[in-house]
């Protein structure tokens, strides 16, 4: 392939467009039937997903993206770019959007307050869209402050005092990162006059000032993406969310952090400046901490989505050291991993929402049973436990490999056994999930006891999606060219070009 | 104060009153000659408002001169000013021209001289006294 | 004609708060109407004047046909005519908004004063900043000085007067020291007129230097009580509170900032960039500006009702003024320059949002804000716009201001640089602190204790709010045009 033609094309525009006139339509016809809302709000995410697919007709034969909006507004521009990275991570993500759209039709059906989840449901997705395809960091920052607002209404939406208490901590985190990141755009433009992202590293040299910047953009977007020490907000967030919302939360959410010091570390600073100075060696170690702590700390957590919120900490973990590790094979590992997360996220997420709405057990210790109640829900959850503990074909060990691979081409092998660690550790939270739900009989006053356990699954709108998920966990893997995984290390080598 | 003394100030300010609102005047229209001005002027003329209110009773002198008159002759010669100045503009200069827009200046130390001053003044004048009796009167009624 | 436009606008607007007596007199209830009319042909005059300054450069204006330094000389200039579009804009929306909203505030006696004190103070304003004679920049700020307590003390209820007597106090107080200082500057130069004397200054400051330093600190003391920089700002909290909102709106969003050019023109223009730097002006400027922008955020934090939480926000963005003016750079003065439209857009909405409330509830307690935002959506999310542009998000007017200003700290480098940096970052976090529960509280929070007094509030209440907030996202997305008459006019004050 030829790397790196840049193409002009309004596609990428259109992609943030149509879910925001969607957004408007979903909140237009929503007071009128909810059959109409329904047909309107899944037409957005399937056109949005289709359009993304789409570009990547054009980015499979090397081209990158480009469209500029506002140039007189200079340096208010918005522009979009749409490289193989940005394509690889916007596709995965409005796939599991539009999984996610069909899922939350049937979840939210007798819901309170189903006028305000849909319309925000799919304006995320613009601002989610908006972050992965920015072109500039303008453009960056603005949808993802709008995303992280908008994001509150997906944490508060139960309305509980939990949900409220929750959404507080968030908002905070939310105004924390978003001065922390603009601090880090302001003076990465005063240093280097432009803040587009088009290049492999504007900041001139490396200084006391560009350390601060550095320093600013890894707290900031560490915040958004649950490093440790930043993560308190996550594991009281996700949970209280409806399941969908969770799904998206820590599926796609926490990634604009992870895809933000990834674009901060090769596409501002360049991988040169990060290899002189070593600076990325900071980020490098909390990762790890937040890798293990994730783990540990899952382990003790009985509420079934506070354990997979504490999971995606540790694997965030993961991710940014990927990134952080500064090799080609770690990065593509890191990318490849931000895809397979949000897919076994995903579906670990929603089948843990379809246990919910079907039984109300909401803690690991009730759900013995599970399995045979609801045996295809439990099927893909068990898939997507394996596939995060790295078991092969599935995706997640794919990524683990990478990733170790690139520790060990850093010279970093302490790191490749800090995630066997966390392997091990992962095993350790959630077989025995598995192992409870289809092999242990409920007991007397348990939510399934006796009768309860007739075989009684959710219904097909809500289940077809977690199948799909769980077979996508799969299915890349087997068939003869990856093609995710080829596609992560093509970016991650087109961020290496020197 | 007996009565004795307030005949005495009664009738004693109802000869002088004339008098000093004539030199107010005096002072306002001779403004371009000598000093004064409508500020002075007007204040002296307000004097001799006050005077009579103080003498007589507030509520006397508000017969002479009511709040909504006193708005009205306030507004009067603001705007009387204005349009003067405005009447520059009109022909063609800068507003407030004077001599330049041809207004005719006469000769200097004469009354009908200095072209727009004196009508100024008087505008002045009148503004100044009317709103130094309306604060007095705002003063003393305590409402 | 055109060439006539400065003097015609501020004439005009005199001239119509003289008649407002008069027609009160006659014709009662035409007087909305009228200054309503009056003003909006001020905004017309005062865009075409902005045209014709962009395109031709500045106005020369001699009143009397007498050219300076005899006669007194007004001069449209960029950041002139920029603030006359601004303040007949905002009034024009303001009057619009006052004519409903003044007749649940205000005695029926008194309605037809509050129109004149409008035009006036906004013909003032007007004089303010274009003309280039001290002294006749002293004569309208006391105009402005003296319309602002009556316009405050117009409700005519305990708390008003006194805070308008207050702020009397206060403000009368700044007076003595502007005076004094053009006392001076005409001792040692000789000159009223501001060119004049700039350049009689310079040949001067050899023999009188503690002279012209004496009247800097006099102008900073006197024009910063009213413009309300920290700690000279303990008027504003009351007054803004206690005034009714449209002259909240007035005075936080126009009459600060016109104080704020008038400081300006006297230092750049008179003084100029030079001088000033040999002085310790600037650092006293900048401390006083971030111990504002870092006191009124915190103090808004404290703040149960929401017209006195938006006045102590007043305090902070006015020290963010004053930061971008007195970092001296390019940026940072153009930031200073936008912010002043931004903010004037900003605030005034928010005050008249806040008008909105308390027509409908006669509340003003945050507590009694509950669910006020499914009442009433379009006000409260107007006000949450204001909010967020005020915390600096991107698509928003105070986001462009704030990168501009920031830049500016950057530019102006080092160590302090980054501390300047560091304290808009923190007004930003607390401006979000203090916003944000409100909004929540109002979107989310339970249903209000207060009985809605009036159902519906009327459309000529809803409207400006709603363009006012329409301009916040027009600047946020398509800053051009503003952003390149503030550098313009940061170019011309900064000596370039």
């Amino acid at each position: 392939m030829v790397q790196g033609v840049e193409t002009y094309s309004h596609l990428p525009g259109l992609v943030v467009l149509i879910p925001i006139i969607f957004t408007a339509l979903v909140g237009i016809f929503q007071k009128r039937s909810f059959l109409l809302r329904n047909w309107i709000f899944i037409t957005g995410t399937a056109l949005t997903f289709a359009l993304m697919a789409f570009l990547g007709y054009y980015v499979l034969q090397g081209r990158i993206l480009v469209v500029n909006y506002l140039v007189a507004m200079y340096p208010f521009t918005i522009t979009f770019r749409v490289d193989t990275l940005s394509f690889l991570i916007g596709v995965v993500a409005a796939g599991v959007w539009l999984l996610a759209s069909i899922y939350c039709m049937q979840y939210l059906k007798d819901d309170h307050s189903p006028n305000r989840y849909f319309p925000v449901h799919i304006f995320i997705l613009a601002g989610s869209l908006g972050v992965f395809l920015a072109g500039n960091l303008y453009t960056f920052f603005l949808f993802y402050e709008v995303m992280a607002f908008s994001g509150y209404l997906f944490v508060i939406h139960a309305e509980t005092p939990e949900a409220f208490k929750a959404g507080s901590r968030y908002l905070m985190v939310t105004i924390l990162s978003g001065i922390l990141v603009f601090t880090g755009v302001i003076i990465t433009y005063q240093l280097a006059g432009t803040h587009d992202l088009g290049s492999l590293g504007i900041i001139p040299e490396a200084n006391v000032v560009s350390l601060i910047a550095f320093v600013a953009f890894i707290i900031g977007f560490g915040f958004k993406a649950g490093l440790f020490p930043l993560h308190t907000w996550l594991p009281a967030a996700h949970p209280v969310a409806p399941s969908p919302a969770s799904a998206l939360l820590s599926g796609i959410l926490i990634k604009t952090g992870a895809y933000g010091i990834i674009r901060v570390t090769y596409n501002v600073y360049g991988l040169e400046m990060m290899q002189d100075t070593g600076w990325p060696t900071i980020l490098l170690i909390f990762a790890a901490i937040t890798t293990l702590y994730g783990s540990l700390a899952a382990l003790v957590q009985d509420n079934l989505k506070r354990r997979l919120a504490y999971s995606s900490i540790s694997q965030i973990g993961y991710i940014l050291m990927g990134g952080a590790l500064l090799t080609e094979r770690g990065l593509a590992g890191d990318v490849f991993h931000i895809v397979s997360h949000a897919t076994i996220k995903s579906t670990l997420f929603l089948t843990a929402g379809a246990i919910i709405t079907k039984t109300g057990i909401k803690y690991v210790s009730q759900m013995a049973g599970v399995g045979r109640k609801m045996p295809y829900t439990m099927g893909a959850f068990t898939l997507a436990a394996l596939a995060m503990i790295g078991i092969p074909p599935l995706n997640g060990f794919v990524s683990k490999w990478a990733l170790a691979l690139g520790a060990l081409d850093a010279g970093q092998p302490g790191y490749a056994v800090v995630l066997l660690i966390s392997s091990m550790l992962n095993a350790l939270y959630y077989l025995p999930i598995v192992i409870l739900a289809y092999f242990r009989k409920p007991e007397e006053g348990t939510v399934l006891y006796g009768d309860m356990l007739r075989y009684d699954e959710v219904k097909a709108s809500m289940l077809i999606p977690i199948l799909i998920l769980a077979v996508s966990l799969v299915i890349f893997n087997i068939l003869p060219v990856n093609l995710p995984l080829v596609l992560a290390e093509f970016s991650a080598r087109a961020l290496f070009q020197q | 104060m007996r009565m004795q003394e307030i005949l005495i100030l009664k009738i004693v300010v109802r000869f002088i009153i004339p008098f000093i609102q004539v030199y107010g005047f005096y002072v306002i229209t001779a403004g371009h000659l000598s000093p004064g001005g409508g500020f002075a002027g007007g204040t002296i003329v307000a004097a001799s408002m006050v005077l009579y209110a103080l003498t007589f009773d507030a509520s006397q002198g508000l017969e002479k001169l009511s709040h909504e008159r006193a708005s009205l002759f306030e507004s009067l010669g603001a705007i009387w000013y204005v349009a003067l100045g405005l009447l520059g503009v009109l022909v063609g200069g800068n507003f407030l021209t004077n001599g330049q827009i041809g207004i005719p200046l006469g000769t200097p130390g004469y009354l009908i001289s200095g072209g727009l001053i004196p009508l100024l003044s008087f505008g002045i004048g009148i503004k100044v006294a009317v709103t130094v009796v309306s604060l007095y009167y705002s003063l003393v009624e305590e409402d | 004609m055109i060439y006539q436009l400065p003097v015609l606008i501020v004439v005009q607007l005199l001239l119509g708060s003289f008649l407002m007596p008069i027609l009160g007199r006659f014709r009662n209830q035409l007087i909305p109407y009228v200054s309503l009319f009056l003003m909006g042909l001020s905004q017309v005059f005062s865009i075409i004047l902005l045209f014709r300054v962009v395109r031709e450069g500045n106005i020369h204006y001699h009143l009397g046909n007498w050219a300076p330094p005899w006669g007194i000389e007004i001069v449209a200039d960029l950041l002139g005519a920029y603030m006359a579009v601004i303040i007949t804009g905002i009034g024009f929306l303001v009057l619009i908004f006052a004519w409903r909203d003044i007749q649940r505030e205000i005695t029926y006696s008194l309605r037809g004063w509050f129109y004149t004190l409008v035009l006036l103070i906004a013909g003032a304003m007007i004089g303010m900043v274009i003309t280039n004679d001290l002294f006749n920049m002293y004569v309208m700020v006391e105009i402005v000085s003296l319309c602002g307590p009556a316009l405050v003390a117009i409700r005519n209820d305990r708390l008003s007067v006194e805070a308008g007597f207050k702020y009397l106090i206060m403000i009368a107080l700044g007076s003595g020291p502007i005076l004094f200082g053009i006392a001076l500057i005409y001792m040692i130069t000789g000159h009223l007129n501001m060119t004049f004397a700039g350049q009689e200054i310079l040949a001067v400051i050899q023999e009188y230097p503690r002279v012209a330093l004496l009247a800097q600190a006099f102008f900073i003391v006197g024009f910063g009580v009213k413009a309300a920089l920290f700690p000279l700002h303990v008027w504003l909290p009351d007054a803004y509170t206690s005034a009714p909102s449209p002259s909240s709106a007035l005075l936080a969003g126009l009459a600060a900032k016109a104080y704020i050019v008038g400081l300006t023109r006297v230092l750049f223009n008179l003084y100029g960039i030079d001088m000033l730097a040999t002085t310790p002006l600037f650092t006293i400027l900048k401390v006083m500006a971030v111990a504002g922008i870092i006191m009124g955020s915190i103090m808004a934090l404290y703040q149960k009702d929401i017209k006195r939480l938006v006045a102590y926000s007043s305090v902070a963005q006015i020290g963010y003024i004053f930061l971008g003016l007195s970092l001296v750079t390019g940026f940072s003065v153009t930031g200073a320059v936008l912010h002043i439209l931004n903010h004037a857009l900003i605030k005034s909405m928010m005050f008249l949002c806040c008008g909105v409330i308390i027509y409908q509830k006669k509340t003003s307690h945050i507590d009694d804000l509950g669910g006020v935002g499914k009442e009433y959506p379009i006000t409260m999310i107007c006000f949450g716009i204001g909010a967020f542009a005020m915390v600096g998000i991107p698509m928003l007017n105070g986001f462009i201001s704030k990168w501009y200003i920031s830049l500016g700290a950057l530019e102006y480098g080092g160590l302090a640089g980054l501390m300047y940096l560091l304290v808009i970052i923190l007004s930003s976090l607390l401006n979000g602190l203090y916003y944000l529960p409100v909004l929540i509280k109002a979107f989310l929070g339970g249903d209000s204790q207060k009985e809605t007094v009036i159902d519906k509030a009327p459309i000529t209440l809803i409207l400006p709010i709603v363009v006012l907030a329409a301009g916040i996202i027009i600047l946020g997305l398509l800053p051009f045009v503003p952003l390149q008459i503030a550098a313009d006019a940061a170019q011309h004050l900064l000596g370039q």
